[in-house]
């Protein structure tokens, strides 16, 4: 298979022939699967199935686990400095992928600093920015993800004296703050309650058509509602790719995708 | 003596054993104190607190010793916790990985030899180095502080390495998906988020060098007077006691011994409690 054109950049990543093991673990074997750019993508499968393998290999994460060996091509859209040209990930500098291909993980993982630190470090440190420059992109960000108002009168406090939510949400405003090209979201509302993860639902939807989004799912409700394209893995393989609008509506759909998993 | 909420009430036993081993070690502590107020009135006369060690004349001052002390355990402080602080750095990540497996060897059978070892050492091997070198008879502040440097370094750094090695665990992951190098993981977030460890190792750091006196005897000359530069010869308050315990004691040398026992007990308490008060300081304004 060829990598395909992407012209009009229609794809934001392009994975050929992917197998990734861990030790004895074979985690994905041989993934070949393309994402469409400034789209939502969900990723679905059981437990195990692979997806946050697959997830990890776009930003090269799944080097820092012990006994990682991997082969095949990842290649991304807009990374390199052609915006329309597919770029192999290892082609480029760690730290250069890691901020143009953001992530948030499935447990709201603030930095054991104050909340002003965790978005001016990756700001200062990974995009060189100047302190009053990086205050300025952490003001937007926080603003962005609807956090501004409630932590602008305590951003030297730690970022753990906030809410499993609202620290979901500054998760999120650090890795926006960087300007990436695609977010990978890994389980992103998982280990909220219904209201903090409502929001920020609402927010991923309000970021659609402005970054290529992969997103690891385990609801298939969530995955309905926010989908544009969805892939279910099963035992590291693509069992299956499809176009939301393609799944039956209503009621049908869960019966659908329960079939499928 | 209930440990965790919830927990089972702990055995008569262990509440006997607890309550016992308080009860002696609060006795320990009363008695050191109580005699070192008595010796400090009744020594009215013999200028206990004054700068001159002159027992023929009656005077019996614990200013140099004091002096000597202060000086010693706070300079092998500084030298000490940064030389583990630099080992850590070290362990975990800068430098290669089988170095650091040589240095976590190292460090940890350092742990066990005897002090005693380290002053044979000295004797033999750093102090003439700094006869030869800088002058001076090498029995001196210069050469008792590296060796307690060194001696401290095993405990600090192991202390240390346990809590940036768990926060290391937490963040490591976080931190490279955001693009954060190893080293500027372990400088700006994992040393930092450590420091109320950081301020723990430095007190026990403290309290060992203050309380060591086998190093101070056997290196820095004991002579009494207020030592300036790093190559004088120097007295401190533990060396003191165990000269003139194995020497001669009569009433002043008796109350001074006394008095300074309990200025070694008040000063750990008193660096303990402010590092409580740092931490705890921090751990509120991280609330």
């Amino acid at each position: 298979m060829t990598a395909p054109s992407i012209a009009d950049r229609e794809f934001c990543a392009a994975i050929r022939g992917l197998s990734v093991r861990f030790g004895d673990r074979q985690a994905l074997k041989g993934v070949d699967i393309d994402f469409p750019a400034k789209r939502i993508s969900v990723l679905l499968g059981r437990s195990g199935s692979g997806k946050t393998t697959l997830l990890r290999s776009f930003n090269r994460l799944n080097e820092c686990f012990e006994g990682y060996e991997g082969t095949g091509t990842v290649k991304l859209g807009g990374i390199a400095g052609a915006p329309d040209s597919l770029e192999e990930v290892n082609a480029l500098p760690l730290s250069r992928l890691r901020r143009l291909v953001g992530m948030v993980f499935q447990t709201p993982n603030p930095l054991p600093l104050s909340i002003r630190k965790n978005l001016l470090l990756p700001l200062t440190l990974v995009a060189g920015l100047e302190t009053d420059e990086a205050e300025e992109a952490m003001k937007r960000s926080l603003t962005a993800v609807g956090l501004w108002k409630e932590v602008a009168d305590r951003l030297d406090r730690p970022a753990f004296s906030l809410s499993g939510g609202q620290r979901q949400r500054l998760c999120l405003a650090r890795v926006l703050a960087l300007e990436p090209e695609i977010l990978l979201l890994d389980e992103p509302t998982a280990s909220l309650d219904r209201l903090a993860a409502a929001v920020v639902e609402d927010l991923i939807l309000s970021l659609k058509g402005r970054y290529s989004i992969v997103m690891v799912s385990h609801s298939l409700a969530q995955a309905g509602r926010l989908g544009d394209f969805l892939a279910v893995l099963t035992d590291g393989r693509v069992e299956e790719t499809m176009a939301a609008s393609a799944l039956p509506k209503g009621a049908e759909a869960e019966k659908f995708l329960e079939k499928l998993l | 003596m209930r440990i965790v909420f919830g927990s089972p009430p702990p055995p008569l036993w262990l509440k006997t054993l607890a309550f016992s081993i308080g009860g002696m070690l609060s006795a320990v502590f009363a008695f050191i104190l109580f005699s070192a107020l008595s010796a400090a009135f009744q020594g009215g006369g013999l200028s206990l607190f004054g700068p001159v060690w002159a027992p023929y004349a009656e005077k019996f001052g614990l200013g140099p010793m004091i002096h000597a002390s202060l000086l010693l355990s706070a300079s092998s402080l500084c030298a000490g916790w940064l030389l583990s602080l630099g080992c850590c750095c070290l362990l975990r990540g800068v430098g290669p990985r089988c170095f650091a497996r040589v240095l976590m060897g190292i460090l940890r059978f350092m742990t066990a030899i005897p002090t005693v070892v380290y002053g044979f050492a000295a004797v033999f091997a750093l102090v003439p180095l700094i006869r030869n070198a800088l002058g001076g008879s090498g029995f001196c502040w210069l050469a008792a502080g590296t060796m307690l440097a060194v001696q401290g370094v095993p405990t600090m750094a192991l202390i240390m390495d346990g809590a940036l090695r768990s926060v290391e665990n937490d963040v490591f992951l976080t931190a490279a998906a955001l693009g954060m190098t190893p080293l500027q993981t372990l400088s700006r977030v994992v040393i930092p988020a450590s420091r109320p460890w950081l301020v723990s190792a430095a007190v026990l750091g403290f309290g060992r060098a203050l309380g060591d006196t086998l190093l101070p005897t056997m290196l820095a000359g004991n002579a009494v007077r207020f030592a300036l530069s790093p190559l004088d010869s120097m007295r401190t308050l533990t060396a003191h006691i165990g000269l003139v315990l194995s020497a001669d004691i009569g009433g002043g040398e008796n109350l001074s011994l006394l008095l300074a026992g309990g200025l070694l007990l008040l000063g750990s308490v008193a660096v303990s409690l402010l590092a409580r008060r740092v931490s705890r300081g921090r751990n509120d304004e991280a609330a």
